[in-house]
């Protein structure tokens, strides 16, 4: 099997043919790092990967199947021997875990992430962990103290961010499918600006063990793959209750023989008129094809008017803030991480560390944190956003009493240039008004590309589903993907 | 932020436990003046009869068997501290 005919196939079908011996782990790990070889100079996709090492996992891999033969049982390993990327905020036992901070430049993980072990019983390699913005705050990965990550599609633009090194990772064939997380849009942004589907799970499905937080309230571990049925196939693997994440619940799975034989006739759709703007000119063709597709395959198409997401950017930005400044008060220079030099008490150390450990972003969100924390502004901003917040939860149970999905942009056009985003921070925060309103009430949300514009630049859309949706969101997902994708 | 005062901004600074430039002052003012005032829109919605507290409608609390596990991770935690000494992690002076 060459190299253009393994892409060809999903992760899972790849696991497959790899047990079934059509093709050995060695070659498609020695694919990927092909592809990496080719393109990661001028991508920078990945912080760390390991060649020698995930070929001498794949070789293990390819003599256990020698040895015994066809496996016939497929449940237990469905990534036997494929080569998967993660992102570098989760912790992977032995190796360092940067979070793209040089905070945690020296950090070595002491135990794996719940969701990293359980790719890993599942039989992936974890071939590599991938660039992102510091600590998940940006939406470009140009916030990383390690250098930017380009876009695949075109390296004059951002891949979208945080997750922007797994998106370009896997939208170069550096991986057969990565994991990223989702804090305001992290997962889905990047999979939409580069032409991939990104899935961020009901909160809870997934396991935080292992994540370094950000927001603890809205952090969400999730795939981003080729294909609507390898992010079924990698949520199937990372979900389910953990004793180390009190937040974390059990799920029911995505049954794929359900999700292909899925129907949109007789569906109940709405657009939340608040989070669709038809001025955007990319946008609109993508929603106009998918409005069209979805009604011509006989679902209704409404739109709805929600007025509590007028307010949805300023209540993820004051809340993600400030759980933020809470949780990386961590970062003090004594129990891990950097650690300033020259400062004659702990005061100074603390403050020099954090001083020289931050980059600018993640200051501006401490500060901002702080300020709607302090006693001042408790009630007007922090408190406010929590009582908004619990508003927009209702209007969604309202919405999804009447409809079975909700559809919209996952980003206001394409990828934009590189160094475009950071001249304007607020533009760029309003900018997430899509998906942020999934994160802030805990709901499924899959993005899909479903529209090039006239660059060839992907577009993508999303469906937003109740909690413990992902059926209902990825069996649409992929009755588009079937049918609607402009080839 | 105060849109007039950059004491605030300093006293925030300071609670946030960081230094910030000249330089750094003037681009985090001038940003945090613009984010600010969009991010206070909040307090103009009307809350009124909305809970408080995050309303966890369906996560229960989880509770775990009462049984004593190996503290087996200790070394390699302290393995990753800047500094460590005897087991412990070394700090500069405190009084």
């Amino acid at each position: 099997m060459d190299r253009k005919e393994i892409f060809t196939l999903t992760a899972t079908e790849l696991a497959q043919k790899i047990r079934e011996q059509k093709v050995t782990s060695e070659e498609v790990v020695h694919a990927v790092f092909e592809n990496i070889d080719e393109h990661e100079c001028n991508i920078h996709a990945y912080l760390d990967f390991w060649k020698e090492e995930s070929l001498k996992k794949a070789r293990k891999i390819d003599e256990t199947i020698a040895n015994r033969g066809v496996l016939e049982d497929l449940s237990d390993l469905p990534l036997l021997g494929v080569p998967v990327a993660v992102k570098d905020n989760l912790l992977l036992s032995g190796k360092k875990t940067t979070c793209g901070s040089k905070m945690l430049q020296e950090f070595v993980a002491p135990y794996s992430a719940t969701c990293v072990e359980k790719l890993e019983k599942a039989g992936a390699i974890i071939i590599g962990k991938t660039n992102m913005d510091e600590f998940g705050m940006g939406a470009s990965t140009e916030h990383s103290f390690y250098g930017a990550t380009r876009n695949p599609k075109d390296p004059t633009r951002v891949p979208g961010g945080s997750s922007g090194g797994s998106a370009a990772a896997v939208a170069y064939g550096g991986a057969f499918a990565a994991l990223g997380t989702d804090t305001g849009g992290s997962i889905r942004q990047p999979a939409a600006f580069c032409g991939l589907v990104g899935l961020r799970p009901t909160y809870g499905s997934v396991s935080r063990h292992g994540l370094t937080a950000f927001a603890s309230s809205m952090d969400a571990a999730g795939p981003i793959t080729r294909s609507t049925r390898d992010a079924a196939a990698l949520f199937n693997i990372v979900i389910g209750p953990d004793e180390k994440d009190q937040t974390s619940v059990s799920t029911p799975k995505v049954d794929l023989e359900k999700m292909e034989s899925y129907d949109l006739c007789g569906k109940r759709i709405a657009i939340p008129k608040q989070l669709f703007s038809e001025e955007t000119k990319e946008n609109n063709e993508a929603m106009s094809r998918a409005v069209e597709f979805c009604r011509e395959n006989g679902a209704l198409v409404e739109k709805i008017d929600m007025p509590i997401l007028d307010y949805a950017i300023a209540i993820y930005y004051i809340l993600s803030s400030a759980e933020a400044s809470a949780n990386l008060s961590r970062y003090d220079g004594i129990r891990y991480g950097y650690r300033a030099s020259g400062a004659e008490d702990i005061t100074e150390l603390y403050r020099k560390t954090r001083t020289e450990g931050f980059g600018k972003e993640v200051k501006r969100r401490i500060l901002l944190g702080n300020y709607v924390l302090s006693s001042e502004h408790f009630n007007d901003c922090y408190r406010q956003a929590e009582r908004a917040r619990n508003m927009l939860k209702k209007a969604f149970d309202e919405a999804f009493s009447k409809y079975d999905l909700l559809l919209c942009p996952t980003a206001p056009g394409e990828a934009p240039l590189l160094g475009e985003i950071d001249k304007d921070p607020l533009s760029t925060y309003i900018a997430d008004l899509c998906t942020v309103p999934a994160s802030l009430a805990g709901l499924p949300a899959v993005s899909l590309p479903f529209a090039a514009t006239e660059k060839a630049l992907p577009v993508g859309i999303q469906f937003i589903g109740p909690r413990f949706g992902e059926q209902e969101i990825l069996g649409a997902a992929r009755f588009l993907e079937k049918g609607g994708q402009k080839r | 932020m105060d849109r007039s005062s950059e004491k605030e901004l300093e006293r925030i600074a300071r609670l946030s436990g960081l230094t910030l430039s000249a330089e750094e002052k003037d681009i985090l003012f001038a940003d945090l003046s613009r984010i600010v005032p969009y991010m206070e829109r909040i307090s103009e919605l009307d809350t009124s009869g909305a809970e408080d507290a995050p309303e966890d409608t369906d996560n229960e609390a989880h509770f775990r068997e009462d049984t004593e596990k190996a503290p087996s991770l200790a070394s390699e935690i302290l393995d990753q501290a800047p500094q460590a000494k005897d087991g412990m992690f070394n700090v500069p002076r405190i009084v």
